[in-house]
C-alpha cells in the first residue's frame, strides 16, 4: 500500500513534467546558427589551409640584402640618436651650471664691493649709515659721480654732510643719478658665445641679458645688466667695433662694452682705471640656461677682463673657431661619411657643432680660423665645452672617405682643410686601395636614402616620446629686480613746495628710480604645441615686486598721524595741491627703512622652441606680458607711521597697463605620462616705464627670477 | 646546424649568421604567407622583407609561449595588414548582397597550392584579406572587423563573396579537368 501511494506521487510528478516546456531566449538559436555557419565556412577554408600547410616558395636574393641594409641602418640610427641626445643634455647641463655659477659669482662680487666701501647714499650726517650702503645699487654712479661737478669721488663716503643740511646732498645725489641716465642704455655684454645658440639669437633678434646679484632683504643689488632686445646682424662679426652695439659676441663685447661705457661716462683716466678695477664684473655676463654650450662665453669673459682686451677681438675668432673645431666634427654620421668634417653636415639645426662650422664659413674669418688655435683659453674651452671633443684639438690630420679618390687625384681644397676639420681619434681611416666594393656600394646606397629616412626617423622619434599637445601648469617664481633704465626729471617736487618737503620728495624719487628688490609671482598657465618644435603658452600670474628705500623725514598734517614720503606723494604739477596736504608739515627724522610693494596681475603670452624634447626637455621661451597694476603698499618701519595702500587710477603714479618683454628657458623632466616638472629661469623687462608718462620719475626694472612649474598634460 | 633556441639567442645578440639561418629556415613558408596577401611577387617580397626586419628587432620580446613559426607568421600577417591598410581606403569594403553559391562545394584536392594562390590573388582586395584572415589564419569575424575597422556583417559578406568566387573558379577548373583530362597548369 505504501509503495502504491509513493508511486502515485512519483507518477504525478512525471505527468506534470511530461508536457512541460519553457522557451529559451532567441539568442540561443542565433548562437547555434552562427556556430554551425562558422563550422561550415571553416570546412571550406580548412581545405585551403591544408593545401598551404607545407607550401613554400623561395624569395629572391635581394630580399636578404635589403633586410641586412635595413638592420644596419636601424643600428646606426640608434647610436646617432643616443649621441645627439647626450650631447644636448651635456650642453644644457653645462649652460645651467654656468648660469648658477655666474649668479653666485655676482653675489660674491657684490659682497666684496660692499666690504670695500662702495659709494653710499648719503642721508644726513650722523646716525646709521647702514642703509646708505643699500643705495649703491647704481654702480655706474661711482663713475658718473667722479665726473659730475660737486659729486663725491668714488670709493669714499660722504660723512661730512650734516644732519640739518640734506638739501645739498639731495641735489648732489639727484645730479649724480641724473648723470647716470646719460649712460647708454644698451651697453652690456651679450653672453651668447655658442655659435649655434648665437645663430638662433641672431634669428630671433634678441640678446640674452645678464642676471643680477640680488640681496633682496637689503636691496643691496648691483646692476650689471645688459641691454634689452636689439637686432643682431651676425653674432660673430664686428667684434672689434666699438660703435656697433647691435652685433656683439661675448668675447668682443668685453672690449666694446668697456669702450662704450667709458665713452658714455667720459671719465678721466683715473676714473676709468677705478671703474675697471672696481667693477670688472659689470662686463661679465651670465648666460641664460637657454644658451647651449655657453662655456666659451663665460670663460672668455673672465679672462677677457683679466687683461687681454686688446686681443679680444682676434681671440674671439680664434676661440670661436677652436670651439667650432672641437665641437663641430665630433659627431660624424657614420664611419667614412664626411670628408670635410662639417661643411656638408645635415641641415638639421638640432645637432651641436654643425652650425658653427657653417657660421665660421659665412663670417669671412677663414684666415683667422686657420691661424693659431693654441691659445690657453681655446684649450680650456675645448677641455670643458664638449666631452666628446677629441683630445688632440691642436692636431690637424687629413681625413678622407674610404672610397675617396687617391690623394694624387684629390683637389687641393680637399687636402688642406685647415684647422676646421679634425679627425676624431676614435675614427679609422682606411686607405683607398683596400676598400671593399660591397661596402662601398652599401655606403652609396645608404647615402642616397639618407635624406628621406632622416625625416621619417625624426617623425618616428618624436612619436616614440608621445608628443604633448595640450597642457596646463601651476607655478611660482622668485627672483629679484633691478632698475637699469631710470631717470628723475629735474626736481620731483613742485618749486612752490617748501624746501624740506621738496627734499624729502626728491630723495624718495631718486631712490625709487633706482629701486631694486625682490620679486615673487604665482600663476596658472596653459600651453599647446603648434608644430613639432614650437609651442605656445599663455596664462595669468599674480606678481609682487618689493623694494626698500630710506627716508629721513615724515610728513604730517596734524602732528598726530605721520606718513612716510613715497612715490605716491610725487604727483604731477596739477595735482600738487592734493598731495601737498599730506606733507604739509615735514619733520626730519633719523633715517628709517620704507618698503614699497607693487602688485600686478600679469598675462604672459610666450612662444617656446623645443631644443630637447624627451623625458628631459629644454625649451627656449620668448614673448610679451601684459602687466596690470593693482596697487602699491608703502610700509614704513616704525610704530607710529601709517601704512599706505594706493590702488591704480588717476591718483596713482604707476601706469595701470604696461607691457613687458619676456625671455627665458625651461628645463623640464617628464616623470609620468601626464606630469612634467619644469624649472624656469627667465627675464622680464618692461617696454615702458612703470610710472605714468606725466610723472617726473621713469624707471623700468629688469626682473630675473627662477620659477618652478608643475605641468599636467591633457594629451 | 643550430637548433631553434640557439638561433633565437644568436638573433637576440644581433649575430648576422644566426639571423641569416633563421631567415633561411622560414623564408619559404613566410613567402607563401605574404603571397596570399598580395597581388604580385614584388609586393610580397616587400612585405617579407619588412616582416623579417621586425622579427629580428622584436626577437628579444619572444617569450616562447607559442611556436616560433606561429609568432613569425603573426608578424608577417600584421605587416601585410599594415601595408594593405593604407590602401584599403581605395577599396572600401561594404556589405555585399547574398550571392548564389554553387549547390555543391567543390573539392580542392589535387589542385596545386600555386593555383590556389593564383585564385586567392585574383580575389578583390577586401575579399582576399578577409578570406585569408578567416579561412586560413583562423580569426573570427568579430576580430577581423576590429582589425580592419569594418563591421562584422561586412566581414561576413566579404568572406561569403570570396568563397563564392573561389568556388566558381574551382568549378571552372574542374570542368576544364573533366573536359581535357588534366589540370590547367
Amino acid at each position: 500500500m505504501n509503495d502504491m501511494e509513493s508511486r502515485k506521487f512519483e507518477d504525478a510528478f512525471k505527468q506534470a513534467f511530461e508536457e512541460a516546456g519553457v522557451s529559451p531566449s532567441d539568442n540561443v538559436w542565433t548562437n547555434i546558427e552562427r556556430t554551425m555557419d562558422d563550422m561550415e565556412s571553416r570546412k571550406f577554408g580548412g581545405a585551403f589551409l591544408q593545401a598551404f600547410d607545407d607550401a613554400g616558395m623561395r624569395p629572391s636574393d635581394n630580399v636578404w640584402i635589403n633586410i641586412e641594409l635595413d638592420l644596419m641602418r636601424a643600428e646606426e640610427g640608434k647610436m646617432k640618436r643616443r649621441l645627439v641626445f647626450f650631447q644636448l643634455l651635456a650642453a644644457a647641463s653645462i649652460a645651467f651650471a654656468f648660469c648658477i655659477a655666474g649668479v653666485g659669482y655676482y653675489i660674491l662680487q657684490n659682497q666684496q664691493n660692499d666690504a670695500n666701501g662702495p659709494l653710499a647714499y648719503h642721508e644726513g650726517a650722523t646716525g646709521t649709515n647702514s642703509n646708505t650702503s643699500t643705495n649703491t645699487a647704481n654702480t655706474t654712479s661711482s663713475i658718473q659721480s667722479a665726473d659730475a661737478p660737486g659729486t663725491i669721488p668714488p670709493g669714499t663716503r660722504a660723512s661730512t654732510a650734516s644732519a640739518g643740511d640734506p638739501a645739498e646732498h639731495g641735489v648732489a645725489d639727484i645730479a649724480s643719478h641724473a648723470a647716470t641716465t646719460a649712460k647708454p642704455q644698451d651697453a652690456g655684454v651679450n653672453a651668447v658665445s655658442s655659435p649655434e645658440a648665437a645663430a638662433r639669437v641672431a634669428q630671433t633678434n634678441t640678446t640674452t641679458a645678464i642676471t643680477t646679484s640680488p640681496d633682496p632683504a637689503e636691496g643691496n643689488d648691483i646692476q650689471y645688466v645688459a641691454g634689452a632686445s636689439r637686432p643682431h646682424t651676425t653674432a660673430t662679426t664686428d667684434a672689434g667695433s666699438s660703435t656697433d652695439r647691435g652685433s656683439l659676441t661675448s668675447q668682443g663685447q668685453t672690449h666694446d662694452t668697456r669702450q662704450t661705457l667709458l665713452a658714455a661716462t667720459s671719465g678721466t683716466a683715473a676714473d676709468e682705471t677705478a671703474a675697471n678695477q672696481e667693477h670688472p664684473q659689470m662686463l661679465n655676463g651670465v648666460t641664460t640656461p637657454s644658451v647651449a654650450s655657453n662655456t666659451s662665453g663665460v670663460t672668455q669673459q673672465r679672462q677677457g677682463i683679466a687683461g687681454i682686451q686688446t686681443e679680444a677681438s682676434k681671440n674671439n675668432q680664434q676661440q670661436l673657431a677652436a670651439t667650432q673645431q672641437s665641437v663641430g666634427v665630433a659627431t660624424p654620421d657614420r664611419v667614412g661619411a664626411e670628408a670635410d668634417g662639417g661643411i656638408h653636415q645635415p641641415s638639421s639645426s638640432d645637432r651641436i657643432g654643425q652650425n658653427p662650422v657653417r657660421l665660421a664659413q659665412t663670417d669671412g674669418t677663414r684666415d683667422v680660423t686657420r691661424s693659431t688655435s693654441t691659445t690657453v683659453v681655446a684649450s680650456e674651452m675645448v677641455a670643458t665645452a664638449n666631452t666628446v671633443a677629441p683630445a688632440g684639438a691642436d692636431q690637424q690630420t687629413e681625413y678622407r672617405l674610404a672610397y675617396s679618390p687617391m690623394p694624387s687625384q684629390a683637389t687641393p681644397a680637399v687636402t688642406s682643410l685647415g684647422t676646421r676639420v679634425q679627425k676624431p681619434a676614435s675614427m679609422k681611416v682606411e686607405p683607398a686601395s683596400t676598400v671593399d666594393p660591397l661596402l662601398a656600394l652599401l655606403a652609396r646606397l645608404d647615402e642616397q636614402e639618407k635624406n628621406a629616412d632622416e625625416k621619417g626617423k625624426k617623425d618616428t622619434r618624436e612619436e616614440e616620446y608621445a608628443p604633448e599637445k595640450l597642457w596646463t601648469s601651476v607655478g611660482f617664481a622668485a627672483g629679484s629686480f633691478n632698475t637699469i633704465n631710470s631717470s628723475v626729471s629735474g626736481s620731483s617736487g613742485n618749486m612752490m613746495m617748501a624746501d624740506a618737503r621738496k627734499d624729502a620728495v626728491d630723495k624718495v624719487a631718486s631712490q625709487q628710480a633706482k629701486a631694486s628688490g625682490s620679486s615673487y609671482s604665482v600663476g596658472l598657465s596653459l600651453g599647446t604645441r603648434i608644430s613639432s618644435r614650437w609651442v605656445l603658452q599663455g596664462g595669468v600670474n599674480y606678481m609682487t615686486q618689493a623694494s626698500d628705500y630710506t627716508a629721513s623725514a615724515v610728513g604730517t598734517a596734524d602732528f598726530e598721524s605721520f606718513q612716510a614720503p613715497s612715490v605716491n606723494s610725487i604727483m604731477s604739477a596739477e595735482k600738487q595741491s592734493m598731495s601737498a596736504e599730506a606733507l604739509s608739515n615735514v619733520v626730519p627724522t633719523a633715517p628709517y627703512n620704507v618698503n614699497n610693494s607693487l602688485q600686478f596681475v600679469s598675462v604672459p603670452v610666450q612662444a617656446g622652441y623645443l631644443l630637447v624634447n624627451r623625458k628631459v626637455g629644454v625649451q627656449l621661451n620668448g614673448g610679451l606680458s601684459t602687466d596690470l597694476f593693482i596697487q602699491n603698499t608703502i610700509t614704513p618701519e616704525g610704530e607710529n607711521l601709517e601704512k599706505e595702500t594706493k590702488g591704480n587710477g588717476s591718483d596713482s603714479p604707476y601706469r595701470t597697463v604696461n607691457f613687458s618683454g619676456l625671455v627665458g628657458t625651461e628645463l623640464t623632466y617628464r616623470f609620468s605620462k601626464h606630469y612634467r616638472l619644469a624649472l624656469n629661469p627667465g627675464l622680464r623687462y618692461p617696454l615702458n616705464s612703470i610710472y605714468k608718462s606725466d610723472q617726473p620719475v621713469t624707471a623700468a626694472p629688469l626682473t630675473f627670477d627662477i620659477g618652478l612649474r608643475f605641468r599636467y598634460i591633457f594629451h | 646546424m643550430l637548433n631553434e633556441n640557439e638561433l633565437i639567442e644568436g638573433c637576440r645578440k644581433g649575430d648576422r649568421a644566426a639571423q641569416r639561418a633563421l631567415y633561411d629556415l622560414y623564408c619559404r613558408k613566410m613567402m607563401v604567407v605574404c603571397l596570399r596577401y598580395s597581388k604580385a611577387t614584388p609586393e610580397a617580397e616587400d612585405i617579407l622583407q619588412e616582416g623579417f626586419v621586425k622579427v629580428f628587432q622584436a626577437i628579444g620580446n619572444f617569450r616562447g609561449e607559442s611556436k616560433l613559426e606561429t609568432w613569425i607568421t603573426r608578424i608577417m600577417v600584421n605587416t601585410a595588414l599594415n601595408a594593405k591598410r593604407k590602401k584599403l581606403y581605395l577599396f572600401p569594403m561594404v556589405d555585399i548582397e547574398e550571392t548564389n553559391l554553387p549547390e555543391e562545394e567543390m573539392s580542392i584536392s589535387g589542385i596545386h597550392f600555386t593555383q590556389l594562390l593564383e585564385m586567392i590573388q585574383a580575389l578583390p582586395q577586401g575579399c582576399q584579406i578577409v578570406f585569408n584572415l578567416f579561412a586560413i589564419e583562423g580569426f573570427s569575424h568579430k576580430e577581423i572587423a576590429e582589425q580592419l575597422g569594418i563591421s562584422e556583417g561586412t566581414s561576413k559578406s566579404q568572406f561569403a563573396r570570396a568563397k563564392s568566387l573561389l568556388q566558381q573558379r574551382l568549378l571552372t577548373e574542374s570542368t576544364y579537368y573533366e573536359r581535357y583530362g588534366e589540370s590547367k597548369v
